[in-house]
């Protein structure tokens, strides 16, 4: 039995693919699929958390820039219309500018867990190998090779 | 590019254009407000000629 990575237990079976009868082959071979199967299901959970809160932010991001754009559109009709002083302007206009930088700035780590989730879903497998397994050999997949 | 990701890249394209219109609202706000800062500016001078101990 051996921790290993994916990669590792692939390219050492490749190796020894003509030196293993190919019933015992296909055993190991089937090993690796099965836990190329799990890893594979962990990636989706994994991703699915991050997906939701992201999901979830989304929406308030996208409320909270209607609701900014909205309070400006009526802020500038307040002061055309002189229904309201500068002072009370600058405090309305200072505090949308602030929540909109907020939300630009959540809008750009959303970006960012997309591209975090894009890589994943197109290579789960390699990306737990690459990351997780890698870096932590405690957390290496067992083979019984 | 999964499912996922291609979800929320355009949730995130969509809510960067409101943030566009949000933005440039803002900007026309920020006119307004210039012009009524001008103008309470202008009265305050006017005020201040016409009633000069007011300084």
């Amino acid at each position: 039995m051996a921790q290993r990575t994916i990669a590792e237990a692939k390219a050492l079976l490749d190796d020894q693919s003509a030196a293993i009868n190919p019933q015992a082959w296909a055993n190991l071979q089937a090993e690796v699929t099965d836990v190329e199967r799990q890893v594979r299901q962990s990636a989706l959970g994994y991703i699915q958390v991050i997906y939701d809160r992201a999901a979830h932010t989304t929406l308030v991001n996208g409320q909270g820039a209607c609701e900014v754009r909205d309070a400006a559109r009526v802020l500038t009709a307040d002061l055309k219309a002189g229904r309201i002083s500068a002072a009370e302007g600058a405090k309305r206009w200072n505090e949308l500018r602030a929540q909109s930088r907020r939300l630009s700035a959540a809008n750009e780590r959303l970006a960012q867990d997309a591209e975090h989730i894009g890589v994943i879903e197109d290579d789960p497998v390699g990306f737990y190998d690459s990351t997780i397994h890698e870096k932590n050999p405690q957390l290496r997949p067992l083979f019984s090779f | 590019m999964g499912t996922r990701a291609e979800t929320l890249k355009k949730q995130v394209s969509t809510h960067a254009k409101i943030g566009d219109e949000a933005t440039a609202a803002l900007l026309e706000a920020e006119d307004a407000l210039a012009g009524v800062e001008d103008r309470e500016s202008r009265r305050a001078s006017r005020s201040r000629v016409a009633d000069p101990r007011r300084d």
